[in-house]
């Protein structure tokens, strides 16, 4: 799922000073179960930010909140259409996506973002979510027991651990598990070591981000005639 | 442009010793400080390696090897991944061979974060091992950045680092083999201070027979202060140095004695390293103490003099 993390109160206080009317949009799909801008996060976040405008000399302001199933696709987003019409701001608790679907959508509201967009990752233990995927576009997995080197070692490395791995830990953070240490040790235990024997080849990054913003096109499921949305 | 091998590259290729000293470019844009370094080693070692920003910001690593090599000492130019895209890397290196520098160290960088650059972004596009094996043949460095070829410099005398102290063992020795298959002539070790732990790795690599396959060379490094003992001690990553190291030159008295427990720390680690087979030189590491490092030369009498 996308990670994301609540921003404090204050801020997103001080990115609506302008504003009088404004709509707190919670999204229902990663977010909401990575507890950071779903409905009950939405909820208590409204509750703070209109007591921090009271306390701060704005009680007028109109803080209201909603909830949508997806941020990142229209057929959810247009259930908001008539509701934005009477607002002059909507703050998005939506990943970063979910904030430039709205903004794309409503071009005339401005639109603030209500979290901190972190990563594509998992629920590693209660309360605690770890980065697993960089998105890359040309997945290695294969080459390395399933465990990532581009986002889960500090320096990318594909060809071993550096000199910094101390005792399974990595030199960046000595709370992070060194990947090369878990590579390792997995492809020991399955027995596939001899997988990391030859010399890996460089990255195209040009998969990734690094070819500019990416598009995924099934034209199979494009509808006839209307080709790919531009 | 001359194709001859550098000095280094012969020695290396002959079976011969090396000695070589470490210098980190300063913190500023002042050529004297390296010119100082380089003179002063000029007829002692065998070739001066120069830090690529290894401890932040520091004057660039490039224009301070062209600066030694025009000394009398020829430098080593050491080259992080951490910096540079495989464009810049492959361009300074080319850039180096046109200044007459064609000794590269290659290596990853400690990561920026534990640097005061915390904020700057990384770059990690390849690893040092794919650049040991781009700078051996440049016509797969061509390949590398989308070239059809790259004409007109080397041949290189290629190196890397090997780590020691550093964890999962083997494969750590993993690494090691692969830097020595993509090309690398010589690996200079971290700065030793753990021996035990540093002869359980080199009965490793003598397993392998790496050291039959490229130069290793031992890094020693002075500590010339309790201060710096302490924060080498406590540095990231772990430089791994032994209770009884830090306290041993802070229990001397005045600045003078604690430098000179420093040195003997340093002789006694290179006099212990002789005893090993199969090692090919020391890098003395010195953090800017030149006449540290030309009295731990001298004690050892390992100078080329």
């Amino acid at each position: 799922m996308i990670v994301a993390d609540r921003k404090k109160v204050p801020e997103i206080r001080d990115m609506i000073a302008k504003h009088n009317k404004v709509l707190l949009v919670g999204c229902g799909t990663c977010v909401t179960v990575c507890l950071s801008g779903g409905e009950r996060e939405v909820g208590i976040l409204g509750s703070a930010l209109r007591m921090a405008l009271r306390l701060g000399g704005r009680p007028d302001v109109t803080v209201d909140e909603c909830t949508i199933e997806r941020q990142c696709e229209d057929a959810f987003i247009d259930i908001l259409a008539q509701r934005v019409a009477g607002y002059d701001a909507i703050v998005s608790f939506g990943c970063g996506a979910g904030v430039q679907a709205l903004a794309e959508r409503f071009p005339e509201t401005p639109v603030y973002p209500g979290l901190n967009t972190q990563f594509i990752g998992i629920l590693e233990s209660q309360g605690v979510w770890t980065e697993k995927c960089s998105g890359c576009g040309n997945c290695r997995l294969g080459e390395y027991a399933g465990i990532c080197p581009i986002t889960r070692c500090a320096k990318k490395l594909f060809n071993g651990p550096c000199a910094g791995s101390r005792g399974g830990k990595c030199e960046v953070n000595p709370e992070l598990e060194c990947a090369w240490q878990l590579i390792y040790d997995r492809c020991k235990a399955l027995g596939i070591l001899d997988k990391l024997d030859a010399i890996a080849e460089p990255q195209d990054w040009s998969t990734g981000l690094d070819g500019g913003p990416r598009k995924v096109v099934r034209e199979d499921q494009c509808i006839a005639g209307l080709g790919p949305k531009a | 442009m001359t194709k001859e091998k550098t000095t280094l590259h012969k020695r290396l290729e002959n079976g011969e010793s090396l000695l070589i000293v470490e210098m980190s470019p300063p913190k500023g844009g002042d050529s004297e400080f390296v010119r100082a370094a380089a003179k002063g080693f000029a007829d002692k070692a065998h070739a001066l390696g120069v830090g690529d920003n290894r401890h932040g910001v520091a004057m660039s690593a490039l224009a301070a090897a062209s600066i030694v090599a025009q000394e009398g000492i020829e430098p080593i130019l050491h080259i992080t991944t951490r910096d540079r895209n495989r464009t810049a890397l492959v361009s300074d290196c080319l850039g180096a061979a046109a200044l007459g520098i064609r000794n590269v160290l290659c290596t990853t960088g400690t990561h920026q974060t534990l640097s005061p650059s915390r904020s700057a972004k990384n770059v990690f596009d390849i690893d040092s091992v794919q650049l040991i094996q781009a700078l051996s043949n440049l016509k797969s460095a061509g390949a590398l950045v989308g070239e059809a070829g790259l004409s007109g410099a080397g041949p290189y005398c290629i190196g890397g680092v090997a780590a020691p102290f550093a964890d999962p063992l083997e494969m750590q020795i993993l690494r090691l083999a692969k830097k020595v298959q993509a090309g690398a002539q010589f690996l200079i070790t971290q700065p030793v201070f753990d021996l035990d732990r540093f002869e359980t790795w080199w009965s490793e690599v003598q397993r392998l027979e790496l050291h039959k396959k490229t130069a290793f060379i031992a890094g020693v490094q002075i500590l010339t202060s309790a201060d710096e003992a302490r924060q080498c001690a406590e540095s990231l990553p772990s430089p791994c140095v032994p209770s009884g190291v830090p306290e041993r030159i802070a229990s001397r008295n005045d600045a003078a004695a604690q430098r000179a427990a420093g040195i003997e720390i340093a002789v006694e680690t290179v006099e212990r390293l002789k005893q090993l087979d199969g090692l090919r030189g020391f890098e003395i590491r010195c953090e800017g103490e030149n006449d540290a490092a030309l009295e731990v030369i001298a004690k050892t009498k390992l100078g080329i003099a």
